[in-house]
């Protein structure tokens, strides 16, 4: 069995534990860095991104509500120690795996690995950026990274989101993964009737359709683009911080690369440094998931 | 003939009545809600009007009580972990005693009565409810200082946890669905005593607590309630007595049942309608800025 088929051995039973575990009564928590909306119970594993933002509430009040019921009451959560192992959990993740979690856990990593094997098997083009639009889409993970950070922060100052963290309010994660426990509920455009008109299209209309629409585009663009989704990836962005401290690297044969291209061709990621690189062994770039397809398509490790 | 017919009559509906009350032979203190009142500034006040004798019957004056306390609490926890509650005073609205709850921001709170009355028997009155306050001030109001613990001890409590529903896991629906009820007496389960739950048209249902003292009851569906109008809804009691020598302990909840947020105001028609044509023209979008800037 060679490497990817480990690899899809793996995903696909990260995959069916995360996202199914739920039905055997597992519960990770938040504690894992993956996006699975907590709407339904099935799930084994809470979202990351939710606690994260939930650090407004301890913010603003000083003291969380004693039951953690937060904004609406909805989720549970004790402040400080859920936080500490919120934080460990990730820094633990960060420095062992690093973004090799996305190449082999993340279940929404694997989902993007399916899609890209539906379209070859139609024999359906990949969509290719140019390296000017590919840096524009790489900035936009580190700016919903700091907009998830950041938004939290301002609530003490008027900036209410609504009876949801604002992030879940547009998250397309949610309205794709939930499909996948026979929950359609984010695929469904929500009111209320608890609030006034305006209010009404602020909070609930107005972000259901557009996580509706995103949820939409992020189905186009990971059908068309490999790993279209890890350029958003605030986790990743996250994941990103802990680089340097990592454990798994690759390590490139500088002398004996032949510049076949191989390596920047197979890259789900399109990182070119995997094959321009001369100089330094370390060819894990900053969107590297580890997925080990550049060592698998080396034509000097072939012929080897 | 007529006067037995109208004897026999009279006799069915004290039945009746009866029937309707079986399992509260006692009086007891309850909350009604009224409509919640908003200020320009974003603070929510709810008043509570408080009710004395039998629920959804005529009931008594709070005058003929010898003792009467309100207390709430925003969920806030002492340094000894324990719940921190605050002194409500009671008012007279349009002749009723009345608790106003003030909040500017967000929370959750619940308000507890203790009451009581010194006959023969002596009558100790719970009411407790809980709710939360949509409040839209950033600034939180300034409590007064909190009310001495101890009295609150040796209380019936009766609490309500909702079960997270596959159709609304994270929105809790009222209406149709099971609520799960634990009561405590004395901090310890109310364990399989008879309680009872009275709806606001007088239909008792009789029910037994389970080992740990919890209850389930579903609560009638009711397509009035299901309207874009807030002020819809409407209460019911849950009862439970404790006779302990020549005292008794009586304590009701009052469950507040209005449609929760997203209740049916789900259309995944067109959901699915917006998605499919997301999907269509981020499609073309794409295929079009891929062929401008094919590498």
């Amino acid at each position: 069995m060679n490497i990817q088929k480990i690899r899809k051995v793996i995903q696909i039973s990260f995959f069916l534990l995360l996202i199914y575990g739920g039905y055997a009564g597992l519960r990770f928590k938040n504690f894992l860095p993956v996006w699975s909306c907590p709407n339904s119970e099935k799930y084994s594993q809470g979202c990351f991104l939710l606690p994260l933002q939930r650090s407004q509430y301890g913010l603003e009040t000083g003291v969380q509500d004693s039951r953690g019921i937060t904004l609406s009451g909805y989720f549970t959560i004790r402040k400080w120690q859920g936080y500490f192992y919120l934080f460990l959990g990730f820094v633990l993740v960060a420095i062992i795996l690093n973004r090799a979690w996305c190449g082999w856990v993340c279940p929404f990593g694997t989902l993007q690995d399916g899609f890209t094997f539906i379209r070859e098997k139609f024999k359906i083009r990949e969509i290719h950026f140019s390296r000017k639009t590919k840096n524009r889409l790489k900035r936009l993970k580190y700016l919903s990274a700091i907009s998830l950070i950041i938004i939290p922060f301002l609530v003490p100052f008027g900036f209410d989101s609504g009876p949801e963290p604002l992030f879940c309010q547009f998250c397309p994660v949610k309205s794709i993964m939930s499909v996948f426990v026979g929950d359609f509920l984010n695929l469904s455009v929500h009111s209320t009737n608890e609030m006034k008109l305006l209010q009404n299209l602020i909070f609930f209309v107005i972000p259901s359709v557009v996580t509706i629409i995103f949820a939409g585009i992020s189905i186009t663009g990971i059908f068309l683009k490999r790993r279209f989704f890890c350029f958003l990836c605030p986790v990743g962005a996250l994941l990103g911080v802990f680089r340097k401290l990592r454990f798994l690297r690759i390590k490139k044969g500088v002398d004996f690369c032949n510049d076949c291209g191989n390596c920047q061709r197979i890259c789900p990621m399109g990182i070119k440094k995997v094959d321009l690189e001369k100089a330094k062994e370390d060819e894990s770039a900053d969107n590297c998931i580890l997925c080990l397809e550049c060592i698998g398509a080396c034509s000097v490790i072939e012929k080897a | 003939m007529k006067k037995i017919l109208l004897i026999v009559l009279f006799l069915i509906s004290r039945l009746a009545i009866l029937r309707c009350y079986a399992g509260v032979s006692e009086n007891c203190l309850w909350f009604e809600f009224d409509n919640p009142i908003e200020s320009p500034q974003g603070i929510v006040t709810q008043p509570l009007f408080i009710g004395y004798g039998q629920f959804a019957a005529a009931s008594k004056s709070i005058a003929d009580l010898d003792g009467l306390d309100v207390f709430y609490t925003f969920g806030e926890k002492n340094k000894k972990r324990e719940d921190v509650f605050y002194k409500a005073e009671i008012e007279t609205i349009n002749g009723r005693p009345c608790v106003r709850i003030i909040s500017a921001t967000v929370t959750w709170c619940a308000v507890i009565a203790i009451g009581r009355k010194i006959n023969k028997v002596k009558y100790n009155y719970f009411a407790k409810t809980s709710f939360f306050l949509f409040g839209k001030n950033k600034d939180s109001i300034n409590r007064k200082i909190p009310a001495e613990n101890k009295i609150l001890e040796r209380r019936f409590n009766i609490g309500i946890y909702r079960e997270r529903l596959k159709e609304f896991l994270n929105y809790n629906r009222l209406l149709g669905f099971p609520l799960r009820f634990k009561i405590d007496f004395d901090k310890s389960p109310f364990s399989n005593k008879d309680v009872c739950v009275i709806e606001e048209n007088s239909h008792t249902y009789s029910l037994k607590t389970d080992r740990d003292g919890e209850f389930i009851y579903i609560p009638q569906d009711e397509n009035n309630l299901d309207k874009p109008i807030r002020e819809n809804y409407r209460h019911f009691l849950v009862y439970g007595e404790q006779k302990i020598e020549d005292k008794v302990y009586a304590a009701a909840y009052t469950v507040l049942l209005r449609v929760g947020y997203f209740n049916r105001n789900v259309n995944f028609a067109l959901g699915i309608s917006i998605f499919m044509i997301s999907v269509i023209i981020s499609l073309l979008i794409a295929l079009k800025i891929s062929r401008k800037y094919c590498s």
